[in-house]
């Protein structure tokens, strides 16, 4: 891939501090877009911002109030740069079977990953829409489409989210925007490290390349889907798992 | 009152908005009242707006939106001066 070829483009990335986010903001950072680093966590943000040579937008992207606040953030921070597209990665997996899951829960976990993604949408592709090109890419998940046990708030938000990504890729299409999602198999992340060392060796087993994912090769997937060699690609749910949906040999 | 430069301008992003001539422009225009202002070109008209008058428009404003005239009531409350009173 040409290492220019992202020079002058800025891109906001939700859930930057680590994990999949990270690994995201350093492959677009180290082609030389300007990254825009969200979390929670002010001093995490500015700490990588500053290794990136990026720009820290510390908010919780489940509040809206937040949002407006950061939306105007996001503009003053693009400096010389155009927004070019924006990754939702900021999310949250609760290990809560059915019966102890409250709709406060179900709702908590659909907010941070529906709603938020709906909102940046709203707010972000109009930035794009003045450049006339944009891309958006939503993490999902591979349990989106499988199911899994103990974590069903979990699995229907990230559903929510394919639903989103097929719909918005065919709103924002005449706006020369693309919208994708990347549903990840198990990733050696903190996110993942809470389902404990059996039960992540069991996943890697179970997958046609025995290992877990690195957040790297999701990182490199996002990163092919927001350049321009991916400019006819659309509305796609691109697994990145090892195998993990296929029947083991 | 007279016609601002900020009238003209506000005119010329909704002629080039909806690729309208200018001359079609003026304050009884309505979204969906002419093919050319559906929900596409209104997506591009509030991005231009938002880029031309320097300002962010929160979503209960994009939804008021619904005409020129609306257009420039919302653009005063974020600041915008339309009208040079004698």
């Amino acid at each position: 891939m040409n290492g220019t070829e992202l020079k002058g483009r800025a891109y906001l990335i939700s859930g930057s501090t680590r994990g999949i986010g990270l690994a995201t903001a350093r492959w677009l950072s180290q082609r030389g877009a300007r990254v825009l680093i969200n979390s929670r966590n002010v001093p995490d943000c500015q700490r990588v911002a500053e290794q990136l040579g990026g720009a820290p937008i510390p908010f919780d992207v489940a509040s809206e109030t937040a949002l407006k606040a950061a939306a105007k953030q996001i503009k003053a921070s693009l400096g010389d740069a155009t927004l070019a597209g924006f990754i939702h990665c900021a999310g949250a997996m609760p290990l809560q079977p059915l019966l102890t899951t409250s709709l406060q829960d179900l709702n908590g976990v659909f907010a941070r990953h529906v709603g938020a993604g709906y909102a940046l949408s709203q707010r972000l592709s109009r930035m794009m829409a003045t450049s006339g090109q944009g891309s958006i890419v939503f993490l999902s998940s591979i349990v989106s489409q499988q199911g899994v046990c103990g974590q069903s708030a979990y699995a229907i938000s990230k559903a929510a989210v394919n639903g989103m990504v097929v719909s918005l890729a065919a709103e924002l299409a005449p706006l020369n925007i693309r919208v994708n999602g990347v549903s990840p198999g198990l990733i050696d992340t903190d996110l993942t490290a809470v389902l404990g060392d059996e039960q992540r060796a069991e996943i890697a087993a179970a997958t046609l390349l025995k290992r877990l994912g690195k957040p790297e090769e999701v990182a490199q997937l996002i990163g092919f889907l927001l350049s321009d060699q991916a400019s006819y690609i659309t509305a796609q749910i691109i697994g990145v798992d090892g195998g993990l949906r296929l029947p083991n040999p | 009152m007279s016609q601002t430069n900020e009238q003209q301008r506000l005119y010329q992003v909704f002629s080039d908005a909806l690729s309208i001539d200018i001359s079609a422009v003026d304050d009884d225009l309505k979204y969906n009242s002419i093919k050319e202002w559906d929900s596409v070109a209104h997506m591009i008209l509030v991005a231009q707006l938002e880029a031309a008058f320097d300002v962010m428009l929160e979503m209960d404003d994009i939804i008021d939106m619904n005409s020129v005239a609306a257009a420039k009531t919302i653009l005063s409350k974020h600041g915008v001066n339309f009208y040079e009173t004698l």
